[in-house]
């Protein structure tokens, strides 16, 4: 089997996230022992390494949960965009956030999506016109289209939106542990992250970076096994946003991975080469390949001419067992801009082979009539 | 011909896609559909079918007893019933 999935969720994991996981599952919980100086506090350990990560000093402003999209919901609705704001996004976004803006453009908010270009990148010009425009309470943008590849200027897209007066919420999800990320450097708001894509991590990890300073109201609330004999959420982060008992086994394997990574650092510029090769090879022999120019992440999207995507994908899985993904990848709104109905779309990772990446190769041109 | 159904979702909320698992694999349920416009890949690694009749569409791997159907938006309870007659009247 060829994995080329990787950005909905990579495959495979480092050796060590697995025994971490499975030492976790066989061990009393951690909070167990009622957080003893002697304890040892996962969510601590993991939010001190993700603050690398992300790049950012507070650490104690990571709240952790199940996935970005959790994340994003909770700045979203945590923000208190009410009837008569105006939130600014881009149609490059995932349904993660489409779907929280359409909740809040319900409640009378303004939504303004713009226009990504046709490799899927936010034109900066377009951004700050909009944000000079709109002057929106929120911004919210993706760090690299999750169909596309693109990667978006975080830096120079957050300073308009920040010169408007906007707060900025980053969503991460496809860019964290695959490009760097300087939340706090680039003057960012907010930075949604998933930990089961380009981190390495199991699924069921992810959250929520709030700049210090920020308050959100909490969009879950519930039991933190702290302060319980008060009637509300701790004012303090993470607590103040992270409701009920968080996932332990998970957390001990997102650790596992992000250490892991430390000691063996992504070969960008090798991953880049492959993802090259394979667009390259693929708009050779007369597929119609999104080929974002400049930083991209390893994803390639495209489609092949009087061959419907989702037979395209059938026959890769089906003919050279290679897991793709087909359609509108949780996206819809950016194909208007794309110009195409769907794709096809083949993510790398770091494990990803020159072998494998010639087997695809192979294999599409086995497709072709 | 006994079957096992289970619809396929994908992104889109009218599409009518099912999986049928059937008795035999493609190699002998491909040369029951008369009269439909069949093209069989013989350059990948596994060999894929597509069987193509009215809007309906048939994909399988020859080695294998799992058929993709996708039936026409417009008429797919129409579609869905005669295929499945079609199998049930097959031996």
């Amino acid at each position: 089997m060829i994995y080329m999935n990787n950005a909905a969720t990579s495959y495979p994991k480092p050796p060590c996230v697995t025994e971490a996981v499975a030492k976790a599952l066989s061990q009393p919980p951690g909070d167990s022992s009622r957080s003893g100086i002697q304890s040892q506090d996962v969510f601590e350990a993991l939010r001190a390494e993700l603050a690398f990560w992300l790049g950012v000093n507070s650490s104690q402003q990571i709240a952790l949960g199940p996935n970005a999209t959790w994340g994003l919901n909770l700045g979203i609705f945590g923000l208190g965009v009410t009837a008569g704001d105006t939130v600014v996004s881009t149609k490059g976004e995932h349904n993660s956030v489409l779907r929280p803006l359409y909740r809040l453009s319900q409640h009378r908010v303004r939504i303004i999506l713009l226009d990504t270009d046709a490799t899927g990148r936010v034109d900066p010009q377009v951004w700050a016109n909009a944000m000079e425009r709109y002057r929106p309470k929120l911004a919210v943008f993706t760090h690299a289209s999750n169909v596309t590849g693109a990667v978006n200027d975080a830096e120079v897209l957050t300073a308009a939106a920040k010169n408007a007066g906007a707060v900025v919420l980053m969503d991460a999800a496809q860019t964290l542990g695959c490009i760097p990320v300087q939340a706090e450097a680039w003057g960012l708001d907010m930075v949604a992250f998933t930990g089961h894509k380009y981190l390495l991590g199991p699924q069921g990890t992810g959250g929520l970076w709030v700049r210090p300073g920020l308050t959100l109201t909490p969009y879950l609330l519930g039991g933190t096994g702290i302060l319980s004999d008060r009637d509300t959420m701790p004012a303090a982060m993470p607590m103040h946003i992270e409701a009920g008992t968080g996932n332990e086994p998970s957390a001990y394997g997102l650790l596992a991975a992000l250490q892991w990574q430390r000691k063996h650092p992504l070969d960008r510029s090798a991953l880049e080469a492959k993802t090259q090769y394979l667009s390259h090879g693929l708009a050779q022999m007369g597929a119609a390949v999104i080929a974002p120019a400049g930083i991209r992440t390893p994803v390639v999207s495209f489609t092949l001419p009087e061959i419907p995507a989702d037979e395209i994908g059938y026959l890769l899985h089906e003919g050279g067992d290679i897991i793709c993904r087909t359609g509108l990848h949780c996206a819809p709104k950016i194909f208007s801009c794309l110009n195409v109905t769907q794709t096809v779309r083949l993510s790398l990772s770091r494990f990803t082979t020159d072998q494998e990446v010639d087997a695809v190769l192979q294999t599409v041109e086995g497709i072709l009539p | 011909m006994n079957y096992a159904i289970k619809k396929i979702e994908n992104c889109f909320q009218n599409a009518q896609s099912y999986e049928y698992a059937l008795p035999i694999d493609g190699e002998h349920f491909i040369p029951l559909l008369t009269n439909w416009e069949i093209r069989i890949n013989r350059k990948l690694r596994r060999p894929v079918a597509v069987a193509q009749k009215e809007g309906v569409i048939i994909k399988c791997a020859l080695i294998g007893n799992a058929f993709r159907v996708s039936f026409p938006q417009n008429c797919w309870q129409a579609e869905k019933t005669k295929f499945e007659d079609f199998l049930e009247k097959l031996p």
